[in-house]
């Protein structure tokens, strides 16, 4: 588009160059006719009066030729052994034409009729433009190479604007990627001021989202605390009133309650919330699991080789991390061992010296909640949600035997990025 | 001993605070955050038990504002709220011990007798003095050489409280605080009433009054 509008304006250019150019040459053309005109003596049939020097030379690209009535011609000097090719008819009125001439001359010719002392006759004059003509074509092929470079630049320099505006667009995608896979909380608004709106509402959608979840969370532990009371009572009058049924209806309710509350709690990858700190969150766990557990005189010692932060959920680090600690901390006789690596993937072993899971039921375990010691509350549970949170993020848990403490060996692998 | 039920259930308050009797604690209530608050600033107990969701004030809130002014007083968090985020907030905001809802009632008053002891530096699972063994469960004392001796409520929590303070001067006015409720007509001749049926049961020497400032219990 901007070429064709580009050549469309060369090409009127090169006419209004053409034609100008023409235009002056036939005024000096006609000057010189008219030179001409007074001079001739129609006696002689002779010009007297002297000429341009230009026309006595041979073949210098200047030539007039006098045609009279009776056909009898007058040519110039400098037309030497050449003729110009003329129309036989007298014009009528001043015209001209370009004609090719001698030695590749392109000759402008411009002819009119005269009558003078009762003769009538014609003069042609001519002129070489083809070094004018050849100028103004040159000036043209340099507009069309100029131009085309100018249009070149520009495109170039175009392009470098559109890459670089895109640039901007490729951190913002980045950006938004993170978010997706927890790394961010929200998006960079130090953004082209183009792109900025959309970045801030992008940002309080996310946050809205964020109250939203967190809401429904509250809600859930609303339901939860809400529930619990009544089935207490219910469960202790059962206790009090020597009813098993109704202690052990009241305890499946409270399972129920307890494992879907605790599954629908679990965040996942795509989340808002605050990020997993591996070091400071499993202190705390560590600390908390001592605390609940302080009947036990445990020894838990832990190595934790990963970044200061990972990309999971911290809710839901603590909940998979607590619930294998505290499940290691009722097995265990004194000894638990954590190990907390990263390569590529999460990983972490957590041992202890209990008496362990046999193997055949280690499956069951972890797929239905499972519980191996009724007396013992919240067990077995706690492996199956600890399962269903490294599921989410497309992890795994595995339960071997330990070889260094010979209890309980669980396994488990986080894959630190999303698969997609 | 003296200890603090913070709980706005009051089906749960009702079925709760006989047993803790029964297991020998002077109960007081607060059904509130605020109650709770100012009760624990102002009266000095040996146990608190803690719920989380509470009216007017956060349980969380309250147990930061007690650790704060520099109350050590032993807290268990007894709580419907059983997500491990919850249970790591609840331990690093100061409390001791966290059970979670529903729960064993038996539990509870396991926990709590460990709660005292540890508070008291005691790590053995019995409390003992030269001798003779309170026998906590059947609130009755076992002398090494001997019949158990049978204890009232009140003897059986003014000997728990004498045993876990050996060797200690205890005012009357703090053993009336630990071993009565908030709302007890706090006659301090009752005290010495009670520290002479204990020297019955006990011997005259292992407990020592000390003229104007009270007794001391010899280890």
């Amino acid at each position: 588009m901007l070429l064709v509008v580009l050549f469309v304006l060369l090409g009127i250019a090169a006419w209004i160059g053409r034609e100008s150019a023409i235009q002056f040459a036939l005024s000096r053309l006609h000057h010189d006719a008219e030179a001409i005109l007074g001079g001739m003596d129609m006696t002689q049939r002779e010009v007297v009066r002297s000429l341009p020097p230009i026309y006595t030379q041979p073949l210098s690209g200047h030539y007039y030729l006098v045609r009279f009535d009776d056909g009898a011609r007058l040519p110039s000097r400098s037309l030497w052994d050449q003729d110009l090719a003329i129309p036989e008819q007298q014009p009528k009125t001043a015209t001209y034409w370009l004609a090719r001439g001698p030695q590749k001359q392109q000759l402008l010719i411009w002819q009119n009729s005269y009558e003078k002392d009762g003769r009538r006759f014609s003069i042609a004059i001519a002129e070489d433009v083809a070094p004018l003509l050849s100028a103004i074509q040159r000036f043209l092929w340099i507009g069309v190479i100029a131009s085309l470079a100018a249009v070149l630049l520009m495109l170039l320099v175009q392009r470098l604007a559109i890459r670089r505006a895109f640039a901007r667009l490729d951190a913002i995608r980045d950006d938004v990627r993170a978010v997706r896979e927890g790394l961010r909380s929200e998006l960079e608004e130090d953004v082209p001021a183009e792109v900025l709106p959309m970045v801030v509402e992008f940002n309080q959608l996310l946050h809205a989202w964020g109250k939203h979840q967190e809401r429904s969370r509250n809600a859930l532990g609303n339901l939860a605390h809400a529930l619990k009371g009544p089935l207490s009572m219910i469960s202790r009058h059962g206790e009090k009133n020597g009813d098993p049924r109704l202690q052990d209806q009241a305890r499946r309710m409270r399972q129920l309650i307890e494992q879907e509350l605790k599954r629908a709690r679990i965040t996942g990858r795509a989340m808002v919330g605050k990020h997993f700190r591996p070091g400071e969150d499993l202190t705390d766990l560590v600390d908390t699991v001592t605390a609940l557990h302080h009947a036990k005189p445990l020894r838990i010692t832990r190595v934790v080789d990963a970044p200061d932060t990972l990309p999971f959920d911290q809710n839901d680090m603590l909940e998979l991390l607590g619930n294998l600690l505290d499940n290691a901390a009722k097995w265990a006789r004194r000894e638990i061992r954590l190990r907390l690596s990263t390569n590529g993937e999460l990983l972490l072993v957590l041992e202890d010296d209990g008496p362990g899971i046999e193997p055949g039921l280690r499956e069951d375990l972890l797929a239905r909640g499972k519980r191996l010691d009724e007396n013992q509350p919240g067990h077995g549970l706690g492996l199956a949600i600890a399962n269903d949170i490294a599921r989410l993020y497309s992890g795994q848990i595995r339960l071997e035997q330990s070889a260094g403490l010979g209890g309980l060996r669980v396994v488990v692998t986080l894959p630190l990025t999303p698969i997609h | 001993m003296r200890l603090l039920l913070v709980e706005d259930d009051s089906a749960l308050v009702a079925d709760l605070v006989p047993e803790l009797r029964r297991a020998g604690y002077a109960v007081d209530l607060a059904s509130d955050g605020r109650e709770a608050r100012f009760l624990g600033e102002n009266e000095s107990y040996d146990l608190i038990v803690l719920d989380l969701g509470l009216p007017l004030m956060n349980g969380l809130t309250v147990l930061a504002e007690w650790r704060a002014d520099g109350n050590r007083v032993p807290v268990l968090i007894l709580t419907a709220r059983d997500s491990w985020r919850e249970k790591v907030d609840g331990l690093k905001a100061g409390a001791d011990d966290y059970l979670t809802k529903p729960f064993h009632c038996e539990e509870l008053l396991a926990r709590l007798q460990a709660l005292l002891r540890r508070s008291h530096g005691k790590v053995v699972a019995e409390l003992r003095a030269e001798g003779l063994t309170l026998d906590e469960e059947h609130q009755q004392i076992l002398p090494d050489a001997g019949q158990p001796v049978p204890l009232t409520g009140t003897e059986f929590r003014l000997l728990r409280y004498f045993m876990m303070n050996p060797g200690k001067l205890l005012s009357k006015t703090r053993l009336t605080e630990h071993v009565y409720e908030q709302d007890f007509d706090r006659d301090s001749n009752l005290i010495e009433v009670y520290v002479r049926r204990l020297r019955e049961k006990i011997g005259k020497q292992r407990i020592e009054t000390r003229r104007g400032q009270g007794y001391v219990f010899k280890g």
